[in-house]
């Protein structure tokens, strides 16, 4: 059960990110998703197993700004995002 | 500067003649960021109203530069300052969307900051403006007085943008948009003096102030499209990789 739910959890949570950047424009997405994948070799949806790339990459990218990013995919998650592990995602890249 | 040193008729042609490539270079680099962004989401928008204060100051440039090199096009100086005044709420918005996506994390003491950065700007530029020409009429006064007035109501969000991506990649756009603006209000409060005094002519040493930032805006809209560059993403190979 557990293995079912987790993909979905992550998917979720890419859309969610997807959302976010996207809301500032296309290329925002692409200059992170295009990060990620160039300094960690990883992607989006992996993103709930290394929050700490993608905080590095937001905060890289937009400076103080990362935080309303952060803000913003919390909004998207609405009652998800008190799952334990989404939870903790949103704590680090929100550090 | 030192086309001054050569006379007056000399800085005139030649200031005229600079500002031209500098504002078009300004126009083509912020049409790029543009079409990047092809107007979807909120940085999309800004950079279409950028482009917008682009091309109204450029063709206030070309409007400029033709009335000083033939006289016969005198009647269309009023145009300019219109096309120059119409340039301010498109850099306005541009501001107001480029925050937009980030408002959330907007703090009071933020809102604080760039206000005292107006405030500190606008009251003594118009204040000591005032003083030094009080033979001046309402009208010389408002026309002059705008313009500075313009620029310190944009620094409000420029200090803004400033705060919020600091550190950030992004933030250079911020730091240089926040300079060229200082060197504006700078150029339009000698512009306001020398245009009351009627000691103003094309090509004074004031105007390498307003070349100067438009360089800055290049640069800040130059160091956006390194930053979204479109990337070609290399292949993934083996997708194990990314597991």
């Amino acid at each position: 059960m557990e293995n079912r739910s987790m993909p979905t959890r992550k998917e979720l949570l890419a859309i969610a990110l997807e959302d976010a950047l996207n809301e500032m424009g296309e290329p925002t997405l692409e200059i992170v998703t295009n990060r990620l994948f160039q300094q960690y070799r990883c992607n989006l949806v992996d993103c709930l197993d290394h929050p700490d790339y993608l905080a590095n990459v937001l905060k890289e990218t937009f400076g103080y700004a990362q935080r309303a990013v952060v803000e913003k995919i919390k909004k998207n998650l609405g009652e998800f995002g008190s799952e334990r592990p989404v939870e903790e995602f949103l704590k680090v890249i929100a550090k | 500067m030192v086309a001054n040193f050569a006379g007056k008729s000399f800085a005139t042609t030649t200031t005229d003649l600079l500002f031209l490539p500098v504002s078009g270079g300004l126009v083509v680099l912020s049409i790029i960021i543009a079409i990047r962004f092809k107007a979807r989401g909120n940085f999309g928008s800004a950079y279409l109203f950028f482009a917008g204060f682009a091309g109204c100051w450029f063709c206030a440039e070309l409007v400029w530069m033709s009335t000083e090199l033939y006289n016969q096009l005198n009647f269309l100086r009023p145009v300019n300052d219109y096309l120059y005044l119409s340039g301010y709420p498109f850099l306005l918005l541009f501001a107001r969307y480029y925050v937009k996506s980030v408002e959330a994390v907007i703090t009071q003491k933020m809102l604080s900051y760039a206000f005292l950065a107006t405030v500190v700007f606008f009251i003594p530029t118009f204040y000591t403006a005032y003083l030094y020409n009080p033979d001046a009429t309402l009208q010389q006064i408002i026309w002059a007085g705008i313009y500075p007035i313009l620029d310190a109501i944009l620094l409000f969000p420029t200090v803004l943008g400033m705060i919020l991506f600091f550190k950030g990649n992004v933030g250079l756009l911020w730091s240089l948009m926040f300079i060229a603006i200082l060197l504006n209000v700078v150029a339009d409060s000698g512009f306001f003096y020398l245009n009351v005094n009627r000691s103003y002519y094309s090509g004074n040493p004031i105007d390498i102030l307003y070349l100067w930032s438009y360089v800055l805006f290049s640069f800040g809209i130059y160091s956006h499209i390194k930053v979204f560059k479109k990337q070609k993403m290399k292949s993934f190979g083996n997708l194990d990789e990314l597991k």
